[in-house]
């Protein structure tokens, strides 16, 4: 073999017959029983089984594959398939024939972002619907809840707590599911949501305990600690159970899921709005939560028998699961990710609660609605920019491997400079997006929402959170968009920490803006908070895009 | 640092050294390492290795698999003397540690390895790559890689040092300087990068140390066996059911990738396999077919030892004599739905057979292998309109009483190791009609026997009706086929030889 083996055979038996000649038809030599001309169809019908034979051997395989057996071979003069091969290789040139690619049909561009941003869109859906009907139907979730203020105190701590354990379990589910569902393998693809189910319900039911007693209970009481408790669970089954259809990608069930709990909910708080009893009204208000949340883990059931267990077979009690711990090892980033970005974007109005409580005189977190309302407005904005955020990733997950196959192995640096200018364009895309909805959305909604619902954020107080706030949201779309292509590339740490920083940075920059009493100035923390994770994730992106085929390389 | 540059170092010999500490000493006589086959796929291969081990019953067995993911189900009853098995998933994995979750895999992971990454690692896979991609060297080389990359995995983790990204230049440097693969797309570069770790993932795997390694295949599973022969002494036997460079290279050429990707695969089998058989203490064919190959790849003659399956006659009684009764002649085939079973050449020649013999039959039993591949068979049964006549009976547990409701059994295989399938038959007493490839000429002889090319559907059919015109000698072709399969390829055979393998084996290595 030559160093450059491939190129030409081994030369390691004794020619039979010098050969020679021009290629003709396979018809015309078809026609001839000679075996000279038998050797040329040969050699094209190695070519059919083997494109591009390298050597004696690639074709003495083909051959056998033929029929070609030491019978076969002697009864065309030669000793063996090896010999036969070795004439039949030097006929092969002949009959090569270039492939022609296949070239996809242009799909124009805008008709393709306008499908991924649906696409993308389809992932904010359940948020969506949950936070126009409740604010719109005046649900006692939000701002606008015709609830006492401590009852709202409970709701809001209960989303809280349920919003940030779920929001852990969820996307290690979702990393790990995905993992195998991807490939195919259902067993696991069970095995593991099973497993993180299961562990996440007991994590989320400890640490609704835990706050239960250690902090709700010895503070607010036990009527309204109850109210949390109730709460607490029923949000988290809600969340929690729709990450098995996210994980899927029902979004269609999970939209009519989601449409149904709806339906359940705005029906139990019709159906109970006659009760005066305000403990009890919101005792009820959370049974149908509850019951919204069945309507979820129904369809997630339904959801994973249909697209998981049909494909287990009966093998499902005997494929060898992996080991719990270090699949947990793994998955714990993710976990991590899915807190820290949940506390980034919640704990603003917690630490104004907090403050609020101090203000008046108590040692507690009161639920503080001229913020909550800001906030909540300025939230809405998430509804424009989901979209964009997932249409971006889907955009990239779609070029990246045309764009490497476009360039060959000693054009790698072309490949990365086609990457850093992907980055580029897409997070520009995304922070322009983003300023704009943030700086002309919250007006806008002031003048279409009903003033009944924005009474409160119209003081000056509240204009200023509402601004601040939707500027600090407008970084959200950045960070995560940043954080999905480090989870593509299978580096989660920058995301992690970015996440991790912003969830401290916004902790602690609202509790130091607000200790003064000016609880407005609280939605400077959250701008703060989501600044620095979209800082830190864009940073760590960008060096990771910027590695180009490295980084592909690397996120096995 | 480029390839040559690492490979000028001077290197302090990690492949060669003993690191006794490191592995375990156990009371397992024999780690029978296995691909895709025993225990999570039926076949020729695991029956082979199934009977092997049970039959073995005086023997402690490990059986270290190789599968290609992690969606594989036990298909057969562990025998008491194999005392469990090492699932090894090539692809289907985050961390190999899932599936061997050793004693300080968050050590390995956390240590960082400093100037040993530079010193020991990056040197290993530079004349991996070397051996590997561009065919130079000799499989000493390959052997000295994968032995310090063994080492290596020993203290700190694979997957870190194949993510580094001193590792993908390396690789990518030393391609993109090639006139072939430079060529290469950037991702299918990345592709075989990521494919080398994948096939590297038995050494992570680390084996306890047996009395003898056996490796069912010259392919990734021997990698263990090779490394447990060069670092540790241990005797390694190796057997080859198919020729597994052969198998490759067949799949190899219908698949739709640029010439410069193909190429680096099949060097890296052709590497892989050349060094299976340089490291091996003896090679123990499963047909006689096979060793021509073998030899022609690099085998010493001296080290063959062709050693053929047995079936045990029990599970394949003589229920009804072939031919008996009065119903219609019925053809069977024991075959996997698969491409290297040609069904299709199979259908061809039975759309033939039924134009000259009314009312014959073909029941053909064996397992969807390849969906496929077996979709494929039924629409053709279907544009061949054999309608009633042709049944796929699916699997079966019961070969032996499959096998007598036929009264002439065919194989139509394009490659074959060991034919059991023809052994089987024969057993059963049937007479059988095969393509003449692999091992199957030297079971199927005349007068029980026919042999025809692969791939021909008429040659097929002649010879089916030239052995059902005579239907009243059909029972004595039978027995006369049965009569010879006692004679040589029964279970006890099999067995015996197998003992005898391992005692020579072990007097091939020198005590260390």
């Amino acid at each position: 073999m030559t160093k450059y083996g491939p190129v030409s055979p081994i030369v390691d038996v004794p020619r039979v017959s010098p050969v020679a000649g021009v290629a003709r038809s396979l018809d015309e030599l078809r026609t001839e029983s000679s075996v000279f001309d038998d050797l040329h169809v040969e050699a094209r019908r190695v070519l059919d089984r083997n494109p591009e034979p390298r050597n004696l051997r690639d074709v003495a395989v083909a051959l056998e594959s033929m029929g070609y057996t030491t019978t076969g071979a002697r009864a065309l003069g030669f000793n063996t398939v090896f010999d036969l091969a070795l004439t039949v290789f030097d006929l092969t040139y002949l009959y090569y024939v270039p492939r022609t690619e296949e070239v996809p049909e242009e799909v124009p561009t805008w008709r393709r972002f306008a499908d991924d941003y649906l696409a993308g869109s389809w992932y904010g859906v359940p948020w969506i619907m949950s936070i126009v009907v409740l604010f719109v139907g005046r649900v006692a979730l939000w701002s606008s809840l015709n609830a006492t203020p401590q009852v709202a105190a409970m709701v809001s701590l209960a989303f809280f707590l349920a919003a940030v354990v779920a929001g852990a379990c969820s996307q290690m589910l979702a990393r790990r599911g995905t993992f195998y569902y991807l490939q195919k393998n259902y067993p696991l693809v069970r095995w593991v949501v099973a497993r993180f189910l299961v562990y996440g319900v007991a994590t989320g039911l400890l640490a609704i305990a835990v706050a239960y007693a250690v902090y709700v209970v010895p503070v607010y009481g036990l009527h309204l600690g109850e109210i949390f408790a109730e709460f607490a669970v029923a949000i988290f089954a809600f969340l929690l159970s729709a990450a098995p259809l996210y994980m899927l990608r029902r979004f269609y069930t999970l939209a009519l899921a989601t449409s149904l709990a709806l339906v359940v909910t705005l029906a139990g708080a019709y159906l109970f709005s006659g009760d005066t009893n305000d403990v009890r009204h919101a005792q009820l208000l959370g049974l149908a939560v509850g019951s919204g949340a069945m309507v979820v883990i129904a369809a997630s059931y339904l959801a994973l028998r249909t697209d998981v267990d049909s494909g287990l077979g009966a093998s499902v009690t005997v494929v060898k699961p992996p080991a719990l711990r270090v699949v947990l090892w793994h998955s714990a980033p993710y976990g991590v990710y899915g807190l820290a970005y949940f506390v980034m974007i919640l704990v603003s109005p917690l630490v104004v609660g907090l403050a609020y409580g101090r203000g008046l005189g108590v040692d507690q977190y009161l639920y503080p609605s001229t913020y909550q309302g800001s906030v909540a407005i300025a939230l809405l904005e998430l509804v424009v920019l989901l979209g964009l955020v997932h249409a971006s990733i889907e955009r990239f997950g779609r070029r990246l491997m045309p764009l490497l196959e476009r360039h060959t192995l000693d054009r790698w640096a072309q490949a990365r400079r086609a990457l850093r200018r992907e980055w580029i364009r897409s997070v520009g895309l995304v922070v322009v997006a983003s300023g704009v909805v943030a700086w002309a959305l919250p007006p806008l909604l002031l003048q279409v929402l009903p003033p009944s619902l924005t009474a409160a954020v119209r003081s000056p107080g509240g204009l200023l959170a509402l601004e601040v706030a939707a500027y600090g949201f407008a970084m959200v779309p950045v960070g995560m968009l940043c954080s999905q292509y480090l989870f593509f590339l299978g580096r989660p740490t920058p995301a992690l920490f970015g996440a991790v920083a912003g969830a401290l940075t916004s902790t602690m920059a609202t509790a130091l803006l607000v200790h003064g009493g000016d609880i407005a100035l609280g939605a400077w923390g959250l701008l703060a908070g989501t600044t620095v994770y979209a800082v830190i994730t864009g940073l760590g992106s960008y060096r990771v895009l910027a590695a180009g085929e490295e980084s592909f390389y690397a996120s096995f | 640092m480029s390839a040559s540059s690492l490979l000028s170092q001077p290197s302090s010999s990690p492949a060669t050294e003993m690191h006794p500490g490191h592995a375990v000493r156990s009371d397992i006589d024999i780690l029978m390492t296995t691909e895709g086959t025993y225990p999570f796929v039926t076949g020729g291969v695991s029956t082979w290795a199934h009977q092997l081990v049970t039959g073995l019953s005086e023997k402690r067995f490990v059986v270290y698999s190789v599968v290609a993911n992690t969606n594989m189900a036990a298909r057969y009853e562990s025998p008491p003397n194999l005392a469990h098995v090492v699932q090894v998933p090539l692809w289907g994995t985050e961390d190999n540690a899932e599936f061997n979750p050793r004693p300080g895999w968050i050590a390995r992971r956390m240590r960082r390895p400093g100037r040993r990454f530079d010193e020991e690692f990056l040197p290993a896979y530079a004349q991996l790559v070397v051996s590997v991609a561009l065919g130079e060297g000799g499989p000493e080389d390959l052997v000295a890689a994968l032995c310090a990359l063994s080492v290596y995995a020993e203290r700190f983790s694979l997957k870190l040092a194949m993510r580094d990204g001193r590792t993908w230049r390396l690789f990518r440097d030393a391609l993109a300087a090639h006139p072939l693969y430079r060529k290469l797309t950037t991702y299918e570069a990345i592709d075989l990068a990521r494919s080398v770790y994948r096939y590297l993932a038995p050494l992570d795997y680390p084996p306890e140390l047996p009395g003898i390694v056996h490796a069912s295949a010259a392919a990734f599973c021997a990698i263990p066996a090779v490394v447990l022969r060069e670092r540790f002494g241990i005797p390694f036997l190796l057997t080859e059911h198919g020729v597994y460079y052969r198998e490759r290279l067949l799949s190899l050429g219908r698949t739709r990738t640029n010439s410069p990707y193909r190429v680096f695969l099949s060097n890296f089998y052709a590497a892989v396999v050349a060094m299976s058989y340089s490291c091996a203490d003896l090679v123990a064919p499963v047909a006689r077919f096979n060793a021509s190959w073998e030899m022609r790849l690099g085998v010493e003659e001296s080290k063959i030892h062709p050693m053929p399956n047995g079936v045990d006659p029990e599970r394949f009684p003589l229920e009804r004599p072939a031919g008996s009764g009065d119903g219609p002649l019925t053809l069977v085939a024991v075959a996997r739905l698969e491409r290297l079973k040609d069904i299709h050449t199979l259908l061809r020649a039975f759309s033939i057979v039924r134009g000259r013999i009314d009312g014959i039959r073909l029941l053909i039993h064996g397992p969807e292998s390849d969906a496929a591949y077996a979709r494929s068979c039924y629409a053709l049964a279907e544009q061949l309109a054999l309608g009633e006549s042709c049944v796929f009976k699916g699997p079966t547990a019961d070969v032996g009483r499959a096998l007598n409701e036929g009264d002439i059994a065919v194989l139509s295989s394009i490659s074959e190791g060991f034919p059991f399938a023809s052994v089987e038959a024969l057993m059963a007493g049937r007479p059988m009609v095969a393509t003449e490839v692999g091992g199957v000429p030297e079971v199927i002889v005349p007068p029980y026997g026919k042999l025809v090319a692969p791939g021909r559907p008429l040659e097929l059919a002649d010879a089916i009706c030239a052995m059902a015109a005579d239907r009243s000698n059909l029972a004595r072709l039978g027995e006369l086929g049965r009569q010879a399969m006692l004679e040589s390829y029964t279970l006890e055979v099999f067995l015996d030889g197998y003992r005898g393998l391992y005692d020579e084996v072990r007097t091939r290595v020198p005590h260390r």
